[in-house]
């Protein structure tokens, strides 16, 4: 079986990844940096963690997409016990009756990017170079193996105290309904397996080198000198939306999700511009003058305009400068099923999709 | 068309706020009704785009785009159902500045339809829209304080009426009952002047609106003037001793009756004789007369003022807490002319003569001070000009005739003395004491006393004979000349005939 060379993923892989994970999370995922300790003490203990691609794995093999489901607020302090990966691979193997040969990020953004990689260490397992979204979304059907015809079952939960809760539905929704529920029960955040899929099906039902990805990105806004954010968007082909300052931030709780919107006021080249962003968790739309800019699910993305460090929803603020950059998405959201799992339609925006290079080119 | 600014100030439409867009840059040419905010893509150029309440809840990035589709489609403005308009987002007011699209702010009180129609007649700017105006501006002028003056109502006009509505004096020849002039007791005070085709009725509603508040105001202040002028009145004309139970009330009426009082009495000298017979019309004259005599008092002098209507004269007193000293009469004299000018400004065709008595204390000092204005008013009825202001002389003839005259029997006396004058009647009466009065004290003198009468010395022998011949007094017995005499000049003193002649 041919296979890359072997990537291995210890204290440097894992701050670079961190850094990366926070931009490809839009905005949304909760902050990486709870993962990255969880992961670096794991390695500490346990060993570094191989990075590996489908080539690695036999065909049959089993991939585990995991991570944390609930509030990422709540993920700041209920750490959990670190052996919550640990049986949710046990639960599977049960259930599969076939071993788990690799676990996968169900969600390369935010901190959902470094759990598996902390939960691999414990069990001595490979990560595999992909996700489930290439970004951060919601709701637990917004992933790619969903997009894909992946079943979601058996869907496996389990919390720090050692509950342990299987879950069978008829899909689509009906998986996030559920297990949100159970999360909640479970104090408002919980440790998930679903959409469980073999290699061989992750060679087309998964976003693939994100993890390299996520690297790719923290290496380079932790090397970039003069405009990380510039870099950033040359290298990923990206676009830069506006450079300025927040100059007003609403939030709001609705359907029990934070919605809200920020804007921000162009600065230097971008002065007498004004952008606005619509949030729901993530950055999901950003308009300028009524005119779309980007929309989901190109991954809309707000940095620190010094650092090129990712601002999260939650901690936008008044006052602070920053440089809004739209990434686009994986093709596969680009479907028409895709749209319809993660469109702006799906996400109550009444307007249709149109990617961000046909925007910018249109703008052009 | 008509400007989006100026749609907020149309009836029909209190309460529309203007939120974001430019005021004057934006001409609205039709109003429609949009259910879905996407509709004002297609809606006419110039239109001003209502969204219904359904359609107005937005998200703030669907008001952006709406605003934008506004903007690409030269939609001249959008309204939209807002209670609160500082919640509607700082990038849609950005949007509607730069795209050139008024927003507009509707309050729930206003439904689609009338929203619509009152544009439209804005736009057309109808008579219908003028009715409307005039019919707010009639609303607002009922609903004024009874205390606001004209030019506020003037004011008030020009901002419903969006035109000038100003006030102007009178013209010389104005006639009391033309619609556009603020006439009060018959007076014209201003004129409301206004610009357009509406001028003629709004100037009406002004008008009436302005006379009706400033009568009511006079009204009001006058109540109790009335109610302190019927109690002086009272006490000048009652009996000495007799003036406990009327002292009581001028008291409760807070007239200091108490204290020092110096009277001025005001005669209305000179009137047409036309107006004179006329009864009613005299008594509005004095009434007149009355009130401004006693609003200039109280501008001109320190003190209290308090004025009454004695008989046919206006009797003004003026009450200090302590004795004003022997300067008090000087110092009224200076007061009193002061009053008389803005009488003479005010009547130019009248003459007026006024007497001012000394200081005197207490209920019964008032009538005193009160009898020596009378009498200092009847001598100056006597002086040659008959006009101005003559003070109580203290020390001398009048001093003694007024004692000696303001008997009964002494009245009585001379009543009998002058009873065949008194015949004659009215003025017949007064020009008889009069040439019999200047003619005896002029000893005699036909030439003197008819330098005085203004008559030729003939025509004063003529006179002589005939008062002579009525009294049948030989005018050469000293005796009979002053008997006559001292009766004619208490007669002119007193002020008053017999028979209660002026």
């Amino acid at each position: 079986m041919a296979g890359s060379a072997e990537i291995v993923l210890g204290p440097d892989e894992l701050a670079d990844l961190a850094i990366g994970c926070a931009v490809l999370g839009a905005g949304g995922g909760g902050d990486p940096r709870t993962g990255l300790l969880m992961a670096l003490q794991a390695i500490d203990e346990h060993g570094p963690v191989r990075l590996v691609s489908y080539d690695d794995l036999p065909g049959d093999g089993i991939v585990m997409p995991c991570g944390g489901v609930g509030a990422p607020t709540v993920s700041i302090e209920k750490l959990g016990n670190s052996d919550e990966g640990r049986r949710l691979r046990n639960r599977v193997e049960h259930l599969l009756d076939r071993p788990v040969v690799a676990l996968m990020s169900a969600e390369i953004g935010g901190t959902n990017g470094l759990l598996p990689t902390a939960w691999a260490s414990t069990l001595g397992l490979p990560v595999l170079d992909a996700d489930g979204m290439g970004r951060a979304f919601p709701e637990m059907q917004q992933v790619s193996m969903h997009v894909a015809g992946i079943s979601p079952n058996p869907c496996v939960l389990t919390d720090e105290r050692g509950n342990t809760l299987v879950v069978e539905t008829i899909g689509g929704r009906w998986v996030e309904r559920v297990v949100r529920a159970l999360a909640v029960e479970l104090g408002a955040r919980a440790s998930v397996a679903v959409y469980v899929l073999t290699v061989e099906q992750a060679r087309t039902a998964t976003v693939s080198g994100t993890v390299t990805l996520a690297r790719r990105i923290g290496a380079l806004l932790r090397a970039a000198e003069a405009d990380p954010v510039a870099e950033l968007v040359n290298e990923l082909a990206g676009f830069r939306l506006v450079r300025g300052k927040i100059v007003d931030v609403e939030r709001r709780t609705t359907g029990g999700f934070a919605r809200g919107s920020a804007l921000v006021e162009g600065l230097g080249a971008d002065a007498g511009r004004t952008l606005r962003l619509e949030i729901q968790n993530e950055n999901l739309v950003a308009l300028e003058e009524g005119r779309v800019l980007a929309s989901v699910p190109d991954i809309i993305t707000v940095l620190d305009d010094e650092s090129g460090t990712a601002v999260t929803t939650e901690r936008l603020r008044y006052g602070q400068r920053v440089s809004v950059i739209a990434l686009p998405c994986h093709p596969i959201w680009r479907s028409d099923r895709g749209l319809a799992v993660a469109g702006p339609r799906m996400f109550g925006y009444d307007f249709d999709y149109q990617a961000v290079e046909e925007l910018h080119a249109t703008a052009a | 068309m008509v400007a989006a600014i100026d749609l907020v100030r149309t009836p029909g439409l209190e309460g529309v706020r203007l939120v974001a867009g430019p005021p004057r840059g934006v001409s609205v040419a039709s109003a429609i009704v949009v259910e879905r905010a996407i509709d004002v893509a297609s809606a006419p150029e110039g239109a001003m785009c209502l969204l219904t309440a359904v359609a107005s809840q937005l998200e703030g990035y669907q008001l952006d785009m709406c605003l934008r589709a506004a903007a690409s489609a030269r939609t001249a403005a959008v309204a939209l159902y807002a209670q609160d308009t500082e919640a509607l987002p700082r990038s849609a007011r950005q949007i509607a500045d730069k795209g050139a699209v008024a927003l507009l702010a509707v309050p729930n009180t206003i439904d689609p339809g009338s929203f619509c129609v009152a544009v439209q007649r804005a736009i057309d700017g109808d008579a219908s829209l003028t009715l409307a105006r005039l019919e707010r501006l009639n609303e607002q002028l009922a609903g004024l304080d009874p205390a606001t003056p004209p030019e506020a109502i003037a004011a008030l006009a020009s901002e419903i009426l969006e035109g000038h509505v100003r006030l102007a004096s009178p013209s010389p020849e104005a006639d009391e009952f033309a619609p556009d002039v603020i006439v009060v007791g018959g007076r014209p005070l201003h004129r409301v002047e206004a610009d357009g085709t509406w001028a003629r009725l709004a100037s009406a509603l002004c008008a009436s609106a302005a006379a009706r508040r400033i009568e009511a105001v006079r009204r009001s202040e006058e109540a109790p003037i009335r109610s302190r002028a019927g109690v002086l009145t009272e006490i000048l004309l009652g009996e000495r001793g007799n003036l406990t139970a009327v002292a009581g009330r001028a008291r409760e009426l807070g007239i200091p009756v108490d204290g020092w009082h110096v009277a001025t009495q005001i005669v209305i000298a000179g009137q047409p004789a036309r107006r004179a017979r006329d009864v009613a019309a005299a008594h509005a004259l004095r009434e007149e007369v009355f009130h401004l005599a006693l609003r200039a008092s109280r501008t001109f002098g320190s003190g209290n003022w308090d004025g009454a209507q004695v008989r046919s004269s206006i009797v003004l007193v003026c009450t200090q807490r302590m004795d004003p000293g022997l300067r008090a009469t000087a110092e009224t004299i200076r007061i009193v002319e002061r009053v008389l000018d803005r009488l003479r400004s005010r009547w130019p065709e009248l003459r007026f003569v006024a007497g001012v008595g000394g200081p005197h204390e207490g209920v019964e000092g008032l009538q005193a001070s009160a009898a020596e204005a009378d009498a200092a008013a009847s001598a100056g009825r006597s002086h040659a000009q008959c006009r101005g202001v003559f003070g109580f002389d203290a020390v001398g003839l009048r001093r003694m005739l007024l004692a000696w005259s303001s008997s009964a029997p002494a009245r009585q006396a001379v009543d009998d003395l002058l009873a065949p004058l008194d015949r004659l009647g009215g003025a017949k009466t007064e020009t008889a004491v009069q040439t019999l009065a200047v003619y005896l004290s002029e000893r005699g003198s036909l030439v003197r006393a008819g330098a005085r009468l203004h008559l030729h010395r003939n025509a004063v022998a003529y006179r002589i004979r005939r008062i002579a011949a009525l009294l049948d007094a030989d005018l050469d017995d000293p005796d009979d000349r002053f008997a006559l005499e001292l009766a004619c000049r208490a007669r002119l003193i007193l002020g008053v005939g017999a028979h209660g002649s002026s």
